[in-house]
C-alpha cells in the first residue's frame, strides 16, 4: 500500500499545480508519436495523444494488423527457412532489394503504423515477385520448396506437385490450413494458365509464390473467429481460433510466424485449453526470439534510444575535445551506449530472468568497447562472462547508464534528464512547454554549472509549477557529465569559446514536492527508490499494455493493474506472461 | 486551405436584356475553325446517369459563401462563385460531401468542372430513368406524368452532323453501364435518331469491353508494325499476379464461402482499401490513370470482356470492388475511342448501389438501398451520408477516373478532357422523387464552348431555378448544335413544358446557361 500512496501523491503533486507548461494532464497533438529522448530537444511525449482508456481494459483495438517491415522480413526468413534452411533463407531475404521500399512511418512502436498506402501494396507485389522468381529459378531452392517432383523433368507428376505445394506452403503462408476455396483459387485461378495442365515451369511457380505472398492472410493477421456472426453482439469480444491465437502470440512476442510447436498446438487444439495456452505462453515469452523482438521493438522504442543525440554533433561542440579529456572516443560510442541499455534488458529479462527492481538497479556495465568501459571505469565486457560491475558508489543501475546522459554540449542538460525520467519511466504527463519558453530572457550567473544554469533558466514564477518537480529529478542525476562519466566536480566551459572556466562541486540534492509532504533526493539511487516504490512498475505496465494492446491504457485498467502487480511481485518475464494471460489477448471486438 | 479554381474558358455572359458582356478572348480558346492553321480537335461528349437520389444541396454543393457574383437573368437573381478545392487528409473537397483522392482530383482537373445548383425539371419526375437524360416518356412505371417519348441528349448529339460532320468513325456512340429494370438503359434513341420528335426506344446497351475496344480500333490501327509491342513475360507475370491478388481479396471480402460474413466492418474497410490500391496498381500497369498515352492504339485494352453478367454492372449488386473494376474497364473503352477519334459520344448508366452497407436495391428494410437509404434521406442523417458516400464512390470510379484518363494531350496541345463535355445527372434532386435542385456536375470544356470552374446557383433567392430543358440545350449548344436541332413543338430548350413553366425561364431555355 505504501507505494500506492507515494504514487498517488507523486501524480497529485504534478497535477495540482499550475506551471510553465500548458496542459499538465495532456501531452500534445504530436502526430507521429515521438516524444522526448533522454538527451534530445524537448518534444511532446507519445502518451497522451488520446485519453487513456480507463475502465475499458479488455479491448485490443484496430483492424487486422498489417505486418511491419521487420515482421514481414522475419516471417519470410522463417517461412522460407523451413524448406531452404535458415542460412539460405537469410541470404535470400537479405538480398531482397524491395524490402526497404515497404514504407514505415516514424511512430512510437512500429506496429502502430497501420496505414496501407499505394507504396505498401506496390512493394508487397514487387517483393512477392522477387521472392517467387528467386526460388523458382534456383533448382536447388525449387527442389527444397516443392520437392524432387519440381526438378525431375517428369511432367506427369507436375499436377500433384503443384497441388501438394499449394496445400503445404499455403498452410504456412496462411498460418492455418487452407480452406477448399483457397486451395482451388491458387490451383485453378493462379497456377493453371487458361485451362492448361498444371506445370512446375519456373515462371508459373514464381507467379504462384508471388500471389501467395500477397494473400490477405499473409500481409495481415486475419482474425475471423469461429462463432457465427449472429452469435456476436456489437462491440463484444469473440474468441479467436486456435490458429489465430497462435499467430497473435507469435507476432506479439516474436514478431514473426508461429513455429512448429505453436502450429502443432493449434492443430491439436491443445492451445485452446488453459494449460496448453499457459505452457505455450511461458515457452514463447522465455524464447530468445522474444528477447530479440521485444528488445528492439519495445524497450528500444519505449526508452527512446534512437533519439539519443548523434555524437558527431557533440564532438563538434566548442570545448568538447578538451572536455572529453583522455577519453578516446571511438566511432561507435553512441551505439555502444544503446547496446549497453539493451544488453541490460536481455540480461535481466532473459539471461538471468529477474525483477523490475533488479533491472532498474542492475550493478552491471554491459560495455563491450573500450571507450564506454572507460566511462564506466571497468574493463570491457566480453559478452559471455558475468558483466563487470562499476563502483557502486558511482552507479545506480539503469538511471545512470551513459546513454541517458549523452548531450551535445559540455554542460549537462539536467532538465532533459528530469523530464525523461518523469515522462518515460514514471509516465507522468508534463505537456509541451509554452511556445515562448525557449525565448524567455533570463540571466544565468557567470560560468554557471549545469545546476545553476537550470535553476536560472526556470526561475520565472510561471515555470515553477512543472520545474519544481522536473528539476529535482534532474538534479539527482547531476553527478554525470554529458558523456555519462561520474563526477564529483564539474568542469565548466565557455559555451562559445570552449575554454575551461572553472570547476564546481556537484550538488545533486533536491526535494521532490509531493502532495502531503516532500521527498528528499540526494542521488540517482534515491530517485530509483522512488520509482521502485510503485511508479516505475506502474509505468512499465502502462507501456507494455500500450505496446501489446495498441491502445493507451489507464493506470487503473485491468491489464495495467495485473501487469504492474506482476512487476512488483515477480520477474519481468512473469509480467510478460501476464499480458498474454489476460482474456482479451485471445479475443477480438466484433464491429459490424 | 482552399484553392480557387481559375476559370479557363472563353465566355460570353448574356445579360437579362440580351446585352453581351465580353471577357478577354484567348486565341487558344477559339472554337473549331476559328483558329489559325492546323486542325481543331474533335469535341466529345459523355453522359453519366444514375438513380442516386436525395443528395441534399447543403452537402452536395459548395457552401453559399463561395458565391461572389450575382446577376439578373430571366427574372431571377442568380449567383456564381469560383469552385474551390480544399484538401483535407489527402481528400480534395469540392463541397462538404463531394470529395475524392487529392492525387486524382487535382486543382487543374477540378478547374474543368462546374457544379450547377438550381436546375429543375418542369414536371414532377417522381420515378423513372429516361428523363435523367431527356426522355420524359420513361417517367415511371406508375405513370405520374407521361411526356413525349423522345431521344435522350446523348443520342441527339451522337446523330448530329454538327458533331461528326464528315469525320470517319467506327461507332457513333457507346452506351454502357448497368442494365436497369425492364431491360432498359438510361439512353433512348428515336426512330430517326437525328429527329427529336421521332418516337424513341431503348438504346442498345453494350458492355462487351474487349469487343468494343477491338471494334473501335479497326481502321485506326492497321499497321502491325505501328502497334505497340506486346508486354514482356515479366510484365505479363506482374499483371497476372496483381490480377490474382485483386481476385483473392475480392473473394475474401465478398465471397460466398462463409468468411465474408465473419469480417467486421473495420476489417471490411481494410480489405477494400487494399483492393483500391491493387486496382490502382492495375491501372499503373495498364498505363493509366494518368499514364494513358494520347496515341491511338496505345491505350490499354480491357483485361476482360465485361459483358452484362459482370457483378460490377449488375444494377442491384453491392460488390463495390467489382463495380470499380467494371467502371474502370468501361472507361478504358471510352478512352480508346476518344483518343483514336473512333467515336465521340458515350453514355454510362450507373448501377444502383455504390455502398457496401446495403445488400440489395429493392425490397424493404434497412438493407435495401432504395427503402433504407434513398427514401430516408429526408429524415435520416445516416441515410444522407450513405447516399453521399455512394455517390462519391461512383463519382470517383466513373467521372473522375475518366477525367484523369482523358487528361492527356490532344492534337493541338490542349487535352482531350478540355475538348470533352461530361455531364452527370441523377434520378432525383434535393430529396427523393423530387424534381428540383438536381445534382448536376459537368467536366471538360467542350473545346472552349463551355466555361468551367464555377459553382452556379440558379435558384431565384433560393426558390425555383432554371429549367433542365435549358441545361440539356446548353450541352447540345456546347457540342456545336443549334436550337433547330433540338427544339420541339415550339418549346425552347429540349423537352416539354408544363403549366407554371411557361414563363420567363422557359423563354430562355434555348440559350447557353448563364455563367457557362
Amino acid at each position: 500500500m505504501a507505494h500506492d500512496v507515494l504514487q498517488m501523491t507523486f501524480v497529485l503533486a504534478l497535477g495540482s499545480v499550475g506551471g510553465c507548461y500548458t496542459g499538465l494532464a495532456s501531452i500534445s497533438d504530436d502526430t507521429d508519436g515521438i516524444g522526448s529522448g533522454p538527451g534530445g530537444d524537448q518534444q511532446p511525449s507519445p502518451d497522451g495523444d488520446e485519453e487513456p482508456q480507463a475502465g475499458n481494459p479488455d479491448v485490443i483495438e484496430g483492424q487486422w494488423r498489417r505486418l511491419t517491415r521487420a515482421e514481414y522480413r522475419s516471417t519470410l526468413v522463417d517461412l522460407l527457412g523451413i524448406s531452404l534452411g535458415a542460412s539460405a533463407a537469410q541470404d535470400l531475404v537479405g538480398g531482397l532489394g524491395e524490402l526497404e521500399s515497404i514504407p514505415e512511418a516514424h511512430v512510437l512502436y512500429p506496429h502502430l503504423d497501420q496505414a496501407v498506402g499505394q507504396e505498401h501494396v506496390n512493394a508487397y507485389v514487387a517483393l512477392g515477385l522477387e521472392v517467387g522468381n528467386a526460388v523458382a529459378q534456383d533448382p536447388a531452392a525449387l527442389e527444397a520448396l516443392m520437392g524432387a517432383c519440381a526438378v525431375d523433368g517428369d511432367a506427369s507428376n507436375d499436377a500433384a506437385c503443384v497441388e501438394d505445394f499449394v496445400e503445404d506452403f499455403g498452410a504456412l503462408v496462411h498460418r492455418r490450413p487452407l480452406q477448399g476455396w483457397e486451395h482451388a483459387f491458387y490451383v485453378d485461378e493462379v497456377a493453371r494458365v487458361e485451362g492448361e495442365v498444371l506445370s512446375v515451369e519456373p515462371m508459373r511457380v514464381a507467379t504462384l509464390v508471388a500471389a501467395m505472398l500477397n494473400a490477405p492472410n499473409f500481409i495481415y493477421q486475419v482474425e475471423l473467429g469461429e462463432s457465427e456472426p449472429d452469435e456476436r453482439a456489437a462491440d463484444e469480444m469473440f474468441e479467436l481460433t486456435a490458429w489465430e491465437q497462435a499467430a497473435r502470440l507469435s507476432y506479439r512476442f516474436w514478431g514473426t510466424m508461429p513455429d512448429a510447436e505453436l502450429r502443432e498446438a493449434a492443430r491439436s487444439g491443445g492451445l485452446l485449453t488453459d494449460e496448453g495456452w499457459e505452457a505455450q505462453v511461458r515457452r514463447v515469452v522465455a524464447d530468445r526470439r522474444a528477447a530479440t523482438h521485444l528488445t528492439q521493438s519495445f524497450f528500444r522504442r519505449w526508452l527512446h534510444l534512437d533519439d539519443i543525440p548523434d555524437l558527431d554533433n557533440a564532438l563538434a561542440a566548442p570545448g568538447f575535445e578538451e572536455f572529453s579529456g583522455d577519453l578516446d572516443i571511438g566511432d561507435d560510442l553512441r551505439e555502444s551506449m544503446i547496446d549497453d541499455v539493451l544488453a541490460s534488458v536481455r540480461f535481466h529479462v532473459w539471461d538471468e530472468p529477474g525483477t523490475y527492481a533488479a533491472w532498474l538497479t542492475s550493478p552491471h556495465a554491459f560495455a563491450r568497447e573500450n571507450d564506454l568501459a572507460a566511462i564506466y571505469g571497468t574493463a570491457p565486457w566480453d559478452g559471455v562472462s558475468v558483466p563487470p560491475e562499476p563502483d557502486e558508489a558511482e552507479r545506480a543501475g539503469l538511471l545512470t547508464r551513459p546513454a541517458f546522459m549523452l548531450h551535445n554540449q559540455t554542460r549537462a542538460h539536467l532538465i532533459h534528464r528530469g523530464a525523461f525520467v518523469l515522462e518515460q519511466l514514471s509516465c507522468t504527463s508534463l505537456g509541451a512547454p509554452p511556445p515562448d519558453a525557449e525565448s524567455e530572457p533570463f540571466e544565468p550567473p557567470e560560468a554557471p554549472s549545469a545546476r545553476e544554469y537550470a535553476e536560472a533558466r526556470t526561475a520565472a514564477p510561471a515555470c515553477a509549477g512543472c520545474h519544481s518537480v522536473i528539476n529535482p529529478v534532474g538534479y539527482a542525476l547531476a553527478h554525470y557529465d554529458s558523456l555519462g562519466r561520474y563526477m564529483e566536480e564539474e568542469a565548466i566551459f565557455d559555451e562559445i569559446e570552449g575554454t575551461l572556466l572553472r570547476h564546481a562541486t556537484v550538488d545533486a540534492s533536491g526535494t521532490l514536492p509531493l502532495a502531503g509532504g516532500s521527498h528528499p533526493l540526494e542521488s540517482a539511487a534515491d530517485l530509483g527508490e522512488v520509482l521502485l516504490d510503485g511508479p516505475g512498475q506502474d509505468c512499465m505496465a502502462q507501456r507494455l499494455a500500450h505496446f501489446f494492446t495498441e491502445v493507451e491504457q489507464a493506470r487503473d485498467s485491468q491489464t495495467v493493474v495485473a501487469v504492474a502487480a506482476a512487476l512488483m511481485d515477480g520477474t519481468i518475464q512473469d509480467a510478460l506472461v501476464e499480458i498474454a494471460m489476460q482474456p482479451n489477448f485471445r479475443q477480438k471486438a466484433w464491429r459490424h | 486551405m482552399s484553392r480557387v479554381l481559375y476559370r479557363g474558358r472563353r465566355h460570353f455572359l448574356r445579360g437579362a436584356c440580351g446585352m453581351t458582356l465580353a471577357i478577354p478572348l484567348l486565341p487558344s480558346l477559339l472554337p473549331r475553325g476559328a483558329r489559325a492553321g492546323g486542325t481543331a480537335p474533335a469535341r466529345r461528349f459523355v453522359a453519366f446517369a444514375s438513380k442516386h437520389s436525395g443528395l441534399r444541396p447543403g452537402e452536395f454543393f459548395p457552401t453559399s459563401d463561395t458565391l461572389t457574383e450575382s446577376m439578373n437573368y430571366a427574372g431571377h437573381t442568380i449567383r456564381r462563385g469560383d469552385l474551390q478545392l480544399q484538401v483535407i487528409d489527402g481528400q480534395a473537397h469540392l463541397s462538404p460531401g463531394l470529395f475524392a483522392d487529392a492525387s486524382l482530383l487535382t486543382p487543374e482537373r477540378a478547374a474543368t468542372m462546374n457544379m450547377l445548383l438550381g436546375i429543375d425539371y418542369p414536371i414532377w419526375t417522381n420515378h423513372g430513368n429516361g428523363y435523367i437524360l431527356g426522355n420524359y416518356a420513361d417517367g415511371s412505371e406508375f405513370n405520374e406524368y407521361v411526356g413525349p417519348n423522345m431521344s435522350t441528349v446523348d443520342q441527339l448529339i451522337a446523330h448530329s452532323d454538327s458533331v461528326y460532320g464528315d469525320a470517319a468513325f467506327n461507332r457513333r456512340y457507346l452506351n454502357m453501364g448497368s442494365r436497369l429494370s425492364f431491360d432498359s438503359s438510361f439512353s433512348w434513341q428515336g426512330a430517326d435518331p437525328s429527329d427529336p420528335t421521332s418516337v424513341a426506344s431503348h438504346t442498345p446497351l453494350d458492355n462487351a469491353t474487349q469487343d468494343l475496344f477491338d471494334e473501335l480500333l479497326v481502321g485506326f490501327v492497321d499497321d502491325p508494325d505501328g502497334m505497340p509491342s506486346g508486354p514482356t513475360p515479366a510484365e505479363l507475370q506482374h499483371e497476372r499476379v496483381v490480377d490474382a491478388v485483386f481476385e483473392h481479396y475480392r473473394a475474401l471480402r465478398y465471397g460466398a464461402h462463409g468468411d465474408a460474413s465473419r469480417i467486421g466492418r473495420d476489417d471490411q474497410l481494410r480489405l477494400e482499401r487494399h483492393m483500391d490500391r491493387v486496382s490502382e496498381l492495375q491501372d499503373q500497369l495498364d498505363g493509366g490513370p494518368g499514364g494513358t498515352t494520347a496515341a491511338c492504339g496505345q491505350t490499354p485494352r480491357p483485361s476482360i470482356n465485361v459483358g452484362d453478367t459482370h457483378p460490377g454492372v449488375r444494377a442491384n449488386n453491392n460488390d463495390l470492388a467489382a463495380a470499380r473494376e467494371a467502371q474502370r474497364l468501361l472507361n478504358d473503352v471510352i478512352v480508346a475511342g476518344f483518343v483514336c477519334d473512333a467515336t465521340r459520344v458515350a453514355s454510362i448508366g450507373s448501377r444502383h448501389i455504390w455502398h457496401t452497407g446495403y445488400t440489395e436495391y429493392g425490397g424493404t428494410g434497412p438493407n435495401s438501398f432504395h427503402d433504407g437509404c434513398a427514401h430516408q434521406t429526408g429524415s435520416s442523417m445516416d441515410a444522407r451520408q450513405d447516399m453521399m458516400e455512394s455517390f462519391r464512390n461512383w463519382f470517383s470510379a466513373g467521372m473522375l477516373d475518366l477525367m484523369v484518363k482523358l487528361d492527356v494531350p490532344d492534337i493541338d496541345g490542349t487535352t482531350i478532357l478540355d475538348n470533352t463535355l461530361m455531364i452527370s445527372n441523377c434520378q432525383s434532386g434535393a430529396r427523393d422523387h423530387y424534381q428540383d435542385a438536381m445534382p448536376i456536375i459537368t467536366a471538360g470544356g467542350a473545346g472552349g464552348r463551355m466555361m468551367t470552374g464555377s459553382f452556379c446557383d440558379y435558384r431565384n433567392n433560393g426558390e425555383k431555378g432554371l429549367l433542365m430543358n435549358q441545361f440539356f440545350a446548353s450541352a447540345m449548344l456546347a457540342m456545336g448544335m443549334g436550337p433547330e436541332e433540338f427544339e420541339t413543338n415550339g418549346n425552347p430548350g429540349y423537352g416539354p413544358m408544363q403549366g407554371t413553366y411557361q414563363g420567363s425561364t422557359a423563354s430562355v431555355a434555348s440559350e447557353m446557361l448563364p455563367f457557362l
